[in-house]
């Protein structure tokens, strides 16, 4: 399989473009965001596809009533507009009656950098993660993105597909549905067969936590294990046993801390382990200066994060 | 159309949730007496037609009470369709061996939607009303909604769609009784003129006294033929049939009564 730069959402987009074909009962909304690959779908499905403005509160309702007479409803916008801004939508409609509506939410992070704080997007996983009935799904690169598409379909209830903004390269071309099953993947295993460092990430982020174990001599990289969670709810199950053979755990997440991956993982761990969570400052982040630099100035560059690695290895 | 059936039917519905109410302590009487004239005019005149074969939702036509309080006022009515059960509705307000709670949801028999919060029902409507359109199916949505919902952002969002679509099989009722929970909206945050609002946002418009049957059937019947999606207008009175709630703020939720004063209302839902 080669390796080229594509983006997250065409990758997920074109996986269910080739699904509506064969599949009249599943619906494409979009609010004002477009794509190459939605392109396709609008103009080759149209009976399949509607703009619903820029109102994504109603976006959320509509795929509600769509999906209450048994259709698939995949609704798409800007990743804070479609999180933050109907997150009530999201609890009454599609959590409460436990509906089968898909929202793609695209930019996560920082990732609309030099938009400003309006269109980050550092919160939506702590608020969404706390609606019951849903899944909630994060991708690092375009093929998990790919492989995400194809789980939706496996089966019914409101589902949150995070997705990253920017093209990148994928992580990792061996991976399959059964990974996306599991909810995980280890990217990076460890040599030791207990203690060592677990880095546990979601999203793009996960890149830096690589660069950083590469860039750290073989003292240190040989203890390191590095897990990519895919769905963070539910919780993967078996993911819990395999954080209790570390002494410590480092997250890496592009959220303000407050409920986000950190507090994911404390609520998850069986034993008292060392934790230390990486993630952005408490703060509105104003500065133009490009989605890596913000990175870098906000609490995650790579300095940052070798530093935690070799202060938990010790 | 027989009047005399709906009065009597409107009547008994009254009087079945006024008692689980009491029973219960609890729930929004107000709201759920004000649209009780015209769930009994939709569920017994034809507007709603059942189908028995789908068990899970043996309804053809769809309800949605988005004012989501009030939901429960279908109740009476679902329990002498047969859809509810009667160990449902027996036992309910005396243990816990029943699906019904205070608030609809969709795990109740006959109930489509869960509402509460106010500003969705007219979006799950119109995506139903979408889908149906697609299939060719003819079923029949009727939204009721409240004056409180004409504040919430997401119904104007909702009505620019159901316009743009042109769904003629959704009818919103809505139902004007004057009264939120502080006081009359005209001396909170006047909603202004909200025929020419409706109008302007392409939905065809009718008005009639939300307690008069006659006016209620005849308006929906000629509503129904309209090319558009469509609003009537009803104006009723919050608590209406039972006189200690008639008018009264205080009455949107449940009030503590004394035995001889349920009575009394029972008295008065008898005649």
């Amino acid at each position: 399989m080669v390796n080229k730069i594509l983006f997250q959402r065409d990758e997920f987009i074109e996986e269910i473009y080739k699904l509506a074909k064969k599949n009249k009962k599943i619906f494409f909304l979009s609010a004002d965001f477009g794509a190459p690959a939605l392109d396709n779908f609008r103009f080759n499905l149209k009976s399949q596809f509607l703009h619903l403005g820029i109102c994504e509160q109603n976006m959320v309702d509509f795929a509600a009533g769509l999906s209450l007479e048994g259709n698939k409803t995949y609704i798409y916008a800007m990743a804070p507009f479609l999180s933050l801004r109907c997150i009530e939508q999201h609890k009454t409609a599609s959590c409460l009656m436990n509906l089968d509506v898909c929202s793609i939410i695209t930019g996560i992070g920082l990732s609309y950098a030099n938009s400003g704080p309006t269109h980050y997007s550092t919160e939506d996983f702590a608020c969404l993660r706390t609606l019951p009935n849903c899944e909630i799904y994060t991708a690092s690169d375009p093929l998990v993105a790919k492989l995400i598409a194809k789980q939706t379909t496996l089966n019914n209830g409101p589902k949150f597909i995070r997705l990253d903004r920017s093209p990148g390269l994928n992580l990792s071309t061996k991976l399959n549905l059964s990974q996306i099953k599991y909810g995980y993947r280890i990217l990076k295993k460890s040599k030791l067969k207990t203690g060592g460092v677990c880095i546990v990430s979601h999203g793009t982020i996960i890149s830096r936590a690589i660069e950083a174990v590469n860039d750290l001599s073989k003292k240190y990289e040989s203890k390191i294990t590095i897990i990519d969670l895919i769905r963070s709810k539910p919780f993967p199950e078996k993911l819990k046993k395999e954080l209790s053979k570390y002494k410590s755990i480092l997250t890496l997440d592009e959220q303000t801390l407050s409920g986000s991956l950190g507090s994911l993982i404390y609520e998850n761990i069986y034993k008292n382990q060392q934790i230390k969570n990486l993630s952005l400052p408490d703060k509105f982040i104003y500065e133009n200066i490009g989605r890596s630099k913000l990175l870098d100035i906000n609490g995650l560059s790579i300095k940052k994060i070798k530093k935690a690695i070799i202060e938990l290895t010790k | 159309m027989n009047i005399n059936l709906l009065k009597n039917k409107a009547n008994e519905m009254r009087r079945k949730l006024f008692k689980k109410c009491y029973l219960l302590k609890e729930g929004h009487p107000g709201s759920a007496m004000s649209i009780m004239d015209v769930l009994v005019v939709l569920y017994y005149s034809g507007f709603v037609r059942l189908n028995k074969k789908n068990k899970k939702h043996p309804l053809k036509d769809d309800i949605i009470v988005s004012k989501g309080h009030a939901t429960f006022a279908q109740y009476p009515i679902l329990h002498d369709l047969n859809i509810i059960s009667s160990k449902d509705w027996n036992n309910w307000g005396i243990n816990n061996k029943t699906n019904l709670r205070i608030f609809g949801n969709n795990s109740i028999p006959g109930i489509k939607a869960a509402t509460g919060s106010l500003g969705h029902g007219i979006g799950f409507g119109t995506g139903i009303a979408f889908s149906a359109k697609k299939n060719k199916n003819d079923k029949k949505i009727f939204i009721i909604i409240s004056e409180g919902e004409l504040y919430e952002g997401s119904t104007w969002e909702s009505l620019l769609l159901l316009s743009s679509l042109k769904l003629d099989n959704l009818y919103i009722i809505l139902d004007i009784n004057n009264n939120i929970i502080l006081g009359n909206p005209k001396k909170c945050l006047d909603l202004g003129n909200i025929e020419a609002k409706l109008k302007s946002f392409g939905i065809k418009t009718a008005k009639c006294n939300g307690h008069d049957f006659v006016q209620i059937y005849k308006n929906l019947k000629k509503l129904q033929i309209s090319k558009k999606p469509t609003c009537l207008m009803t104006y009723t009175i919050k608590g209406k049939g039972i006189k200690i709630m008639e008018n009264k703020p205080n009455w949107h939720y449940w009030n503590n009564i004394s035995e001889k004063t349920y009575n009394e209302v029972l008295e008065q839902l008898n005649n």
